[in-house]
């Protein structure tokens, strides 16, 4: 446990932070909102590769999903020939297969890291673990937008809310159209919540961000607009 | 000492296995838990991945069930 402590604090946590502290240095008035903004946007835009390529391939695979039905009703039997059989059917159509649920799960650990960076509360002139190249900012200047970033902001909970909102209602709709919320094997999770767990979980985010301090919930409602920005860019790209 | 027999301790072990997926299905699982609401499906399977190796470790045990489910995940990678 040791062990993964360390590695999560050498190699996510501490180049974060590092990366935070830069942009402090650089930004005039030392604006540590703007630079939160930025930080999310850089690291998510590092991450685009991994979340376009899984998107792009369930493009791909949803105007097949016909021919893939067909396939798993010929070997309903036999769960094993029917893996083997859809395998070679994607190997046939040349879907990439660097697609599946790691290039997501590689992601997690690294968002994890942000939302650990932005609930720190960075003291200036004493943030630890920085680089030599780096300097100490002097002053952080935490008011963005008259909201205080390292006090509580109900206006910033109730947006990133809002936010969540708009992604998960965009996201379902998406699914309904390339038929994915009907299929048995797929969110079970869906089925059991039903659809008003759209509603419920926004209600939930903004109780839970009117507790932690407005930095992370700027974080919060950046990434989610980010990510609502990366699924209707890709949507746009691959429309016929 | 308590001596356990074979079967309560395949069927323990089991249940703790297909336990810890569940939490994983819940939680990080990009198809089933709270995730799958910002997600379009990322597992190619079905059954998923997870619910794949579920099912078998219920079936054929820990480590028969595991190497099962990491076949058919390497399968797409």
């Amino acid at each position: 446990m040791d062990i993964l402590l360390t590695i999560f604090n050498n190699l996510i946590f501490q180049p974060i932070v590092n990366l935070l502290v830069i942009f402090i240095d650089i930004l005039p008035g030392a604006n540590l909102g703007v630079a939160i903004i930025l930080v999310t946007v850089l690291i998510r835009l590092a991450l685009f590769p991994l979340s376009y390529k899984a998107l792009k391939s369930q493009k791909e695979l949803s105007t097949l999903q016909p021919k893939i039905k067909e396939i798993q009703k010929k070997h309903k039997k036999d769960k094993e020939a029917q893996s083997r059989a859809i395998m070679e059917f994607y190997k046939e159509h040349k879907i990439n297969p660097f697609s599946g649920c790691v290039p997501f799960l590689i992601q997690l650990p690294i968002i994890l890291g942000m939302y650990r960076v932005f609930l720190t509360e960075l003291e200036p002139g004493n943030i630890e673990g920085l680089y030599s190249f780096v300097s100490q900012p002097e002053y952080i200047n935490t008011m963005f937008l008259s909201i205080n970033l390292a006090e509580q902001s109900l206006i910033l909970a109730i947006l990133a809310g809002l936010a969540q909102f708009v992604l998960s209602k965009t996201t379902f709709s998406q699914k309904k159209k390339i038929g994915k919320t009907k299929s048995g094997s797929q969110p079970d999770f869906q089925k059991i919540m039903g659809k008003q767990m759209t509603y419920i979980l926004p209600f939930i985010t903004i109780f839970i961000a009117r507790s932690f301090p407005a930095g992370l919930v700027l974080y919060w409602f950046t990434t989610t607009v980010f990510s609502f920005g990366q699924q209707y860019s890709i949507n746009k790209k691959f429309e016929d | 000492m308590i001596f356990l027999k074979r079967q309560t301790l395949s069927n323990i072990s089991r249940k703790i296995v297909s336990g810890i997926i569940v939490v994983y299905q819940w939680t990080l699982s990009p198809d089933h838990g709270v995730l799958s609401l910002y997600t379009t499906g990322v597992c190619r399977f079905s059954p998923t991945c997870s619910e794949y190796t579920k099912k078998m470790v219920k079936q054929h045990g820990v480590i028969k069930g595991l190497k099962k489910g990491l076949k058919q995940i390497k399968d797409c990678h």
